[in-house]
């Protein structure tokens, strides 16, 4: 396996989360890309070697759960681990873990956030195809949008950890 | 002898008015004046004459002492240096004095020192010539040491050359109604203050995130430096460079909480000279998440030059209420045409005019009345009080708060605030008391 030959691409709107994303990247031996926007990450040349995506949820233009779906629809086969700001997503994350590799909340710990790309690129390495099922990520990015929407009302649920 | 004076001019004017030209009804109780008077037929007219004018003067001079030493409002002759040269009992009431006690004292020693200089400023214009008269809300202090508030109505006296001889002051005590002003308007700050906390609360989210970005980053950073530490033989320059960007996202969360301690400090620091659109950025960063969750465009047209002296945290409340209200309004657009534009500008009569312009469904023609009603919502949440406070506070800055239908789509929330024209020398020349006058400077 030559993980640092992996790719990590970072989208988020927030230059200074994007820039430690980028650092902490670095010091984990990886290459990696940064994007301030789901659009700016479509524009880009196919990639197709190892890599995963760290997408912030909440960003202007298009939504992270939106980008999945594009994502799928082009067949852009790359593990994903979703950051949010909200503490509120519910916890288990069983149909998160169908689609997204995994699911942080801001701030995050380094070495949580190592241990979740080393497993998206081990996942990814396992079964390269896992993302090419549009039928069932339509269904979750719907969900996904409205559990997003619903995050400010839904303060009584717990927390994700990491 | 002036008792009777009096008693005999009663009569003889009495009988005057009755067309009677008698000089004596009853009996003078004194010999002098009734040999005074004794009618004398050669003489009779000028005698007549003379007594008439007499007794009217005297009598004016009577109504006069009567109407000094018994009305219901201080009144004193003051010299032209300040000096109390007669005060009535009223007045003696009011400030807490003795007669004697004040008769030794100027007007300069019972005022608030506060107020003294406009006292004393407006004394001069009328030495001068430049005014006759003046009036001015000043508060005394008594000889207690309390402050009574009181309205004050000043004229000079001249003499036949022209030359300044006496003040005559009125004053009258307003501290009862000061008081029930001042209660009002604690309510109304109290009142103003739970709707911003209410309007605070209910962008919690926003705020939460804007403070957590900067936290995420400055906790990757900070783990990064000490990971790069730890594996040994750091690049410096790199922990520089992570240190910087460290210092920068702690400012960056700091500004969050100095704008939310701004905008929930209760006790108001009064009137301030506040930037507009410096201000109006404060607010649109602590709702960058609120509009990007509501999916919301915002575009900024934001003249820098404008400035006015106003309460800060007031303010943004007012912006705060209208953006959220244009933003609720805008919900029911598709997500790609909810556009939000915050405007800062001159208005027509060259105040400064804040607009907030957005793209939602407008006001209906048959609402246009009501949206300033209180407890009037179309909104699910809230009170309905938003628009009404807003406008209390615009109108308490001298300000006007209005709105209007877009040629296009959705409507318009506007308002006005006069404009500070000396923004270097407000503090220096802000002599009056009142806070709201301060506002009112260099219109």
């Amino acid at each position: 396996m030559t993980m640092t030959d992996a790719t990590v691409f970072v989208v988020d709107d927030d230059s200074s989360v994007r820039k430690s994303l980028m650092r902490l990247i670095r010091a984990g031996g990886w290459q990696g890309e940064a994007f301030s926007s789901a659009q700016e990450f479509l524009a880009r040349p196919a990639f197709s070697g190892m890599g995963c995506l760290i997408l912030d949820v909440r960003m202007p233009g298009m939504m992270g759960p939106e980008l999945l779906d594009v994502m799928a629809a082009r067949n852009i086969d790359l593990p994903v681990i979703f950051l949010t700001g909200s503490a509120d997503l519910p916890k288990g994350g069983n149909t998160w873990n169908a689609g997204a590799a995994d699911f942080l909340v801001k701030p995050v710990d380094a070495e949580a956030l190592l241990r979740a790309i080393r497993k998206a690129l081990d996942k990814q390495e396992a079964e390269p195809c896992h993302v090419s099922r549009p039928e069932s990520r339509t269904g979750l990015c719907s969900d996904l949008v409205q559990i997003v929407m619903d995050t400010k009302r839904a303060s009584d649920l717990c927390p994700s950890s990491d | 002898m002036l008792f009777s004076g009096l008693f005999e001019e009663h009569w003889y004017l009495h009988l005057l008015r009755n067309r009677m030209r008698l000089n004596r009804a009853i009996p003078s109780l004194e010999g002098k004046d009734a040999r005074e008077t004794v009618p004398m037929p050669d003489a009779m007219g000028d005698i007549t004459e003379h007594r008439r004018t007499e007794a009217a003067l005297r009598e004016s001079e009577e109504v006069c002492r009567a109407a000094f030493e018994q009305a219901a409002v201080g009144m004193a002759q003051v010299g032209t240096d300040g000096r109390w040269l007669r005060v009535n009992d009223k007045l003696c009431a009011i400030l807490g004095y003795q007669r004697d006690e004040l008769l030794r004292m100027t007007f300069q020693d019972v005022t608030h020192p506060e107020d003294l200089e406009v006292d004393l400023n407006y004394m001069r214009q009328v030495l001068s010539g430049e005014i006759k008269t003046y009036s001015m809300e000043k508060r005394y202090v008594r000889k207690d040491g309390t402050f009574v508030w009181a309205n004050l109505t000043v004229s000079l006296v001249r003499d036949a050359s022209g030359a300044a001889r006496n003040f005559i002051s009125v004053v009258e005590d307003i501290t009862a109604r000061k008081k029930a002003e001042e209660e009002l308007k604690r309510l109304s700050l109290q009142l103003w203050h739970a709707d911003r906390v209410a309007q605070t609360a209910s962008i919690t989210a926003s705020l939460a995130h804007e403070l957590n970005q900067p936290l995420a980053a400055i906790l990757t950073n900070a783990q990064v430096g000490l990971k790069l530490v730890a594996d040994g033989n750091p690049d410096l320059e790199e922990i520089r460079e992570i240190l910087t960007d460290i210092v920068e996202d702690d400012g960056r969360a700091g500004a969050v909480v100095r704008g939310l301690r701004d905008l929930l400090r209760r006790n108001v620091t009064g009137h301030e000279k506040i930037n507009l659109a410096d201000t109006i950025r404060q607010i649109v960063d602590m709702l960058h998440s609120e509009l990007l969750d509501k999916q919301v465009q915002l575009r900024l047209q934001l003249n820098p030059e404008l400035s006015v002296v106003a309460d800060k945290a007031q303010v943004q409340q007012v912006i705060l209420n209208l953006v959220m209200n244009a933003v609720e309004a805008m919900q029911c657009q598709p997500a790609g045409q909810r556009r939000l534009e915050l405007v800062v500008t001159y208005s027509d009569g060259g105040e400064a005019l804040v607009a907030v312009r957005d793209s939602g469904p407008g006001i209906p023609e048959d609402l246009h009345t009501k949206v300033f009603e209180p407890f009037w919502t179309s909104k699910q949440e809230g009170l309905g009080i938003g628009l009404v406070i807003s406008r209390s506070i615009v109108e308490s800055h001298k300000g006007r708060l209005g709105f209007a239908n877009n040629p296009d789509r959705g409507s318009t929330f506007y308002f006005t605030l006069p404009i500070m024209l000396n923004p270097d020398s407000e503090r220096q020349e802000a002599v009056f008391p009142d806070p709201e006058s301060l506002s009112t400077e260099g219109r």
